[in-house]
């Protein structure tokens, strides 16, 4: 174990150690950092929750491949320690030796991306990480890239103009030329664990599931991060201290993923975006409902770990995981074993994962092709918002038309996610046909009693649940009543 | 009477006065109306801007201000000692520090409350100020402060607010007094109509939400007092500070050079900043302040909230009879105002219309303008209102608007509006979107529904005249504007960069722009109120005229010609006549010996006996999906006349950005008050407040300049743009969905939550 965190900025081997009383601390955010330095307060401050996208840099890490792959992230989100062993590029760093703009900064040059010019940074850090792993992405791309940046002035139009505009940008660049020295001096970053105490503070970062289990026996009360999107802003909004964090992001051997014929294999530390990426290729309801999880910049931080122990009742995947059938593979000092989501979620933020245990993985069943599985949420914007409702379903109907085995998993209707299991029962056996639905829409209100809060009244979501079934219905069964083939899923509609 | 006579036979214009005799807009120009890129672009996309938020001085220290977590309470007692000596606290003020006992004023009402009034009308109302060395400490310090409250009955709601027996926000109630303007006799003008319809439109609370929190840094030189604020208008602040502290203005300097939006709610001094100069004075450091976003929310104003009865007759010839308007809002705690009433009065010829308008207190943050304040509250109404009518009588409601394009002013005398391209931006905008093929041809049928809308607007303010440039030629032939005008985002520096060029054939890239300091720079008003270019743009053109003229002078004595023989192009001086001759401006000899040739503009006043001000029309395709209430945007056309187009980039962008505001403002942004309980705003973040992202804007999206040439309204032909552009936007998606599902949606924001709703209970009712 060693206490001091190792990273590449300016091109630079940084280490940084951490002293009591001294600056900066262990929940000091990559954003507070940089912007305590003297070159780097281009990195802007918006919100310092996640929502605005001012503060976003790119994280450079080896690919595995003997490159460097590059990731938007909100710096805000970031605990200092979570940047060992990789390189973070502010948008100070984009401009050449001779200071010439970098293709994305010239291309929001020429389009007028910039108005007031606070989001500009952040916006350019986005398109910087979106010409890097794409040469020519396409609208949608570009709409993607940017959703997490807020900008009050522009409209936005200008804004994909540029990211449209700056074709070929990422190919040629001084990181290009850089990017065999900088991915050497990262691989030289020794990938132990790291354990940092300060003033009555700790900060464990262990490099393998036995320290981690080691370090939550010691601590049972610690708090365990893998991604760290929601516990940042108990340091950020309500300036908590907090005591103990046992954080899992450097654990290798949860950001594995493994394909068989039998299932998808999540390791908990796998980002939302890598599992959306691996999603297209496999499981669309599962791609279509992560599309509209969180920004880019959350998606590339959040991890599919840290969404199911969060256990939120409008956590976004877990409708989804809930229809998919998905598993939770815990792993305790006595050994690994497996819970179905719906057994995994106990409660309101609680889940059945012991004190001596850890998430370590999810396992997804490929869905046989007779059976069709869709994902819905309804917030207030399109995008980078928390569910209103979310609703994944899966029906498999027979030959003969009629129901067998049916699964309608809703977030945002209870205080946890929950399956609507006498209305499941009640199409068990049934013509799969709207006069059914119309039955089972009626019985769904009886099944929950969901809250008026801020997103939405207790009528709106219950409105919203029965359409989404009946939405469903359409879009699986013709009006003739003729099964659709499931071949495009998506999330809106 | 043809369909676009917009002049009724037995109404009389007031007779319109020349301009004052001088400089004539451009006619053909080469600079200006170009797609010019942003002349501090770099400093921009580059990360090298400096804001307030990033000034760092030697020893500063970070405040940070305790709020009333309360809606309505009482300070009891307060107690500091644990904060006082915490490591790093250097200062801290309550309303019982002498040095903070100030009054605080609310436009001219005089001294309504304190700089620290014990008494908190809302929440986030100001209770104590901390300055520590790190901003981490000022919170700590904060958080370490325990103050006992006497809770008080709160109201959150305007209709609560006017009840009797209701919690008083101030002594003497909570209602204003009613503001009544009318003319004409509406009594005779509903008589007349062949249909009169009313409805109540609704809009909520909108919040500003820059992407720059409020923030300043103030610093103390003996008596002398310097403050970077990341504000709309220096000089407004520097006159306001001065004032506080009873300095005179030359002591006060005021910087403000990169500031991340404001939208109306930086338009004047915060607490915040005379708070941070005071702890500054008290501490003898640097002091520096960054609101918080959730802070933002709370206590940096909003777009008031509304209750708009609208009554509305009209005959079967579309000859708007009568309109009635009775406007109840909320500006909050405070005073601040939440009329809406101009657009009723000036938009359409109607010669009976009575407005009546009372604001009242409510708990809860106050006001301040934000963009077109009341505007865009108003076209909810009166754009919705004029699409229900055109239904009623049968006509298409873009020709419906088009008979009632005014020429004149009627609240101001009938006195003439220089131009109103109105007309033509109805005309065009409808022939860009394809309104009668669209109208005829779309689908409106089934889940997914679509629709299409239009709304108008104009904008109701001239702005200030007062405004002077000061342009600088060096012997090389490079020159320096000098303007005291900020540049909020919108392109100032490049537009007025732009006349310099346009005059003096100098590049672009050779012009440097001095702004926003009150202690080098000329006075300029607040960049606000669509007033930025057309307030300062006709100051910078006289001054670089001056230059120019100058400079023919000296250059026809020294190439011994007349200056008629003379033009001045990219950087040189060339003869008309033989034998031809190009200099360039750095080898001209009587340049090189004066080493600087200054020019200084003052702005002209307004036209006599003529009104100038812009109009708009916007276009709107949606689709309706009836099973969730959701609606997307699918396409938008903005048709603009604002004069002169300055410069395609920029005016794109504030068309476009005004439309996003306005989308966010139609569809999804609104301060939800826990009304019945805490009384607290529930949703102040980013996260629960939501502002359209890219993906929420239109992705067919177009916007078109209607230029009248309007040689009258000043010296570079311009109007005002920044407000126009979100004034109509959420009408016109108002009536798009009304045009997709036949259901008026009266409140703002149309949430998929309200539309649900609607469609439920029009499937039990029938369709409309």
């Amino acid at each position: 174990m060693q206490s001091t965190v190792l990273f590449v900025l300016d091109g630079q081997l940084v280490r940084l150690g951490f002293s009591p009383g001294g600056y900066p601390h262990v929940t000091t955010t990559l954003l507070q950092y940089l912007r305590s330095l003297p070159g780097h307060r281009g990195v802007k401050e918006g919100c310092a929750e996640g929502d605005c996208g001012a503060c976003t840099v790119v994280l450079a890490e080896p690919d595995g491949d003997g490159g460097l792959r590059y990731r938007a992230v909100d710096s805000c989100l970031f605990f200092l320690p979570m940047i060992h062993g990789k390189q973070v590029i502010t948008v100070e760093n984009l401009r050449d030796p001779s200071g010439n703009l970098h293709g994305v900064q010239q291309a929001m040059v020429d389009e007028f991306g910039s108005q007031c010019g606070f989001c500009t940074p952040g916006v350019v850090m986005s398109l910087f990480a979106l010409h890097k792993t794409l040469s020519a992405p396409k609208r949608e791309q570009v709409v993607d890239a940017i959703a997490g940046n807020l900008c009050r002035c522009t409209g936005y139009r200008s804004i994909i103009d540029a990211g449209l505009g700056a074709v070929g940008s990422g190919a040629g660049d001084q990181f290009h030329a850089d990017a065999g020295r900088i991915h050497d001096l990262l691989l030289s970053i020794p990938r132990d664990g790291l354990m940092i105490e300060t003033g009555g503070r700790r900060y464990s970062r262990p490099s393998t599931i036995e320290e981690a289990l080691d370090a939550r026996r010691r601590e049972p009360d610690a708090v365990v991060l893998c991604g760290a999107t929601d516990t940042a802003l108990r340091v950020t909004k309500n300036h908590e201290e907090i005591p103990s964090i046992i954080d899992l992001s450097g654990i290798a051997a949860l950001r594995a993923q493994r394909r068989t014929d039998a299932a998808f294999f999540f390791g908990a530390a796998v980002t939302i975006q890598e599992v959306m990426d691996t999603a297209e290729k496999g499981i669309p309801s599962l791609a279509g409902m992560l599309a509209v999880f969180g920004s880019r910049q959350i998606r590339n931080i959040a991890t599919i770990g840290g969404n199911v122990g969060t256990a939120s009742p409008i956590g976004d995947t877990l409708p989804v995981l809930v229809a998919l059938g998905a598993e939770i593979e815990l792993t305790g000092s006595h050994g690994v074993r497996r819970l179905p989501v719906e057994e995994m979620l106990t409660g309101y933020r609680r889940t059945a994962c012991r004190s001596d245990e850890l998430i370590t993985g999810v396992s997804i069943p490929r869905i046989p092709s007779d059976i069709t599985v869709r994902a819905y949420k309804v917030s207030r914007r399109a995008d980078l918002d928390i569910s209103t409702v979310s609703a994944a379903f899966r029906v498999r109907v027979d030959g003969d038309g009629t129901v067998d085995g049916a699964i309608l998993a809703f977030g945002g209707m209870a205080e946890k996610v929950r399956r609507a299991r006498s209305t499941e029962e009640f199409l068990q056996g049934r013509p799969w046909t709207r006069e059914t639905v119309d039955k089972a829409m009626a019985g769904l209100s009886d099944e929950f009693r969901p809250l008026c809060d801020v997103r939405g009244s207790a009528s709106f979501r219950a409105a919203v649940a029965r359409n989404l079934l009946l939405k469903f219905w359409a879009e699986t069964a013709g009006a003739n009543g003729q099964r659709a083939v499931a071949s495009a899923e998506g999330v809106h509609g | 009477m043809t369909l676009y006579d917009t002049t009724m036979p037995d109404d009389k214009p007031a007779d319109g006065q020349p301009a004052p005799a001088g400089l004539k807009p451009w006619g053909e120009t080469k600079v200006v109306g170009t797609r010019a890129p942003r002349i501090d672009a770099y400093e921009r996309v580059s990360g090298a801007a400096i804001y307030t938020q990033d000034i760092s001085l030697p020893g500063m220290l970070h405040a940070a201000i305790l709020r009333c977590p309360h809606p309505h309470a009482n300070v009891r007692r307060m107690d500091l000692s644990k904060a006082k000596n915490m490591p790093g606290v250097r200062a801290i003020l309550t309303h019982e520090s002498p040095s903070a006992d100030l009054p605080w004023f609310f436009g001219d009402k005089g001294p309504m409350s304190k700089l620290f009034d014990p008494h908190c009308r809302y929440e986030g109302d100001e209770v104590a100020a901390v300055a520590a060395d790190s901003p981490h400490r000022a919170w700590d310090a904060l958080k370490a402060i325990t103050v006992e409250y006497e809770e008080l009955p709160f109201v959150s709601e305007i209709e609560e607010a006017m009840k009797e027996g209701a919690p008083p926000v101030h002594e003497g109630g909570n209602r204003g007094r009613v503001r009544t303007s009318e003319r004409g006799d509406i009594a005779k003008g509903f008589a007349e109509a062949d249909v009169v319809l009313e409805e109540t439109y609704r809009t909520s609370c909108e919040l500003h939400t820059p992407m720059e929190t409020h923030a300043s840094v103030a610093q103390w030189d003996g008596s002398r007092l310097t403050v970077w604020d990341s504000t709309q208008g220096v000089f407004d602040v520097q006159k306001t500070l001065a004032q506080y502290f009873g300095l005179p203005s030359s002591s006060v300097r005021v910087i403000g050079h990169y500031m991340g939006g404001g939208f109306g709610s930086k338009l004047e001094l915060g607490k915040y900043t005379v708070i941070t100069a005071l702890l500054a004075r008290d501490t003898a450091l640097p002091v520096k302040i960054c609101l918080s976003r959730e802070e933002t929310f709370l206590c940096v104003g909003n777009r008031p909230a509304n209750i708009m009865q609208l009554k509305a007759g009209v005959k079967n010839d579309g000859t708007i009879s009568a309109l009635h308007l009775v406007n109840v809002g909320s500006g909050g705690a405070y005073p601040a105002g939440s009329g809406v009433g101009y657009l009723v009065q000036d938009l359409y010829l109607c010669r009976n219309v009575k407005v009546e308008e009372t604001n009242v207190f409510i708990n809860a943050g106050t006001a301040r303008a934000m963009r077109a304040p009341g505007f865009p509250q108003c076209a909810w109404a009166l754009e919705q209102m004029m699409d229900a009518l055109a239904s009623k009588i049968g006509m298409d409601p873009v020709e419906f608007r088009l008979k009632n394009v005014p020429a004149y002013s009627q609240t101001r005398n009938n006195t003439p509006f220089t131009t109103t391209g109105l007309k033509e931006c109805l005309t065009e905008g409808a022939r860009v979107f394809g309104w009668k093929e669209a109208k005829a041809t779309i689908r409106r049928e089934g889940t997914i529904r679509r629709g299409v809308g239009v709304a108008a607007g104009m904008w109701g303010w001239e702005g200030s005249t007062v405004s002077t440039a000061i342009v600088k030629l060096f012997a090389d032939g490079s020159a320096n504007l000098n303007i005291g005008a900020s540049d909020i985002g919108t392109g100032t520096k490049t537009v007025m960069a732009m006349v310099v060029a346009e005059e003096l054939g100098v590049p672009l890239e050779r012009i440097q722009v001095e702004n926003a300091d009150t202690a080098t720079t000329s006075f300029a008003p607040s960049s606000g109120g669509s007033q930025t270019v057309v307030a300062n743009s006709p100051a910078v053109r006289k001054a670089a005229v001056e230059v120019r003229t100058r400079l023919l002078e000296l250059a026809a004595e020294e190439l011994k010609c007349t200056v008629a023989d003379l033009s001045l192009n990219d950087g040189a001086i060339q003869t008309l006549t033989a034998p031809a001759r190009t200099v360039p401006l750095h080898e001209l000899q009587s340049l090189a010996q004066r080493e600087m040739l200054v020019g200084v503009g003052h702005r002209d006043p307004h036209p006599q006996g003529k009104i100038p001000l812009p109009f708009a029309a916007q276009f709107a395709e949606v689709e309706v999906n009836t099973r969730t209430g959701e609606t997307r945007i699918v396409k938008f056309v903005a048709a603009h006349d604002s004069g002169r187009m300055m410069n395609r980039l920029t005016f794109e962008n504030q068309v476009f950005g005004g439309i996003a505001m306005g989308i966010g403002f139609g569809t999804s942004e609104r301060r939800i008050l826990d009304a019945g309980q805490t009384g607290k705003m529930v949703n102040a973040n980013w996260h629960d407040y939501k502002i359209p992202t890219a993906v929420d804007v239109p992705p067919e999206h177009t916007c078109i300049s209607v230029d009248p040439h309007d040689t009258e309204c000043n010296n570079t032909g311009t109007k005002g743009l920044g407000e126009p552009a979100t004034i109509p936007t959420a009408a016109a998606i108002a009536n798009a969905i009304f045009d997709a599902t036949g259901i008026r949606v009266t409140q703002a924001p149309v949430t998929p939550m309200q539309l649900l709703a609607l469609l439920a209970g029009q499937e039990k009712g029938g369709r409309q």
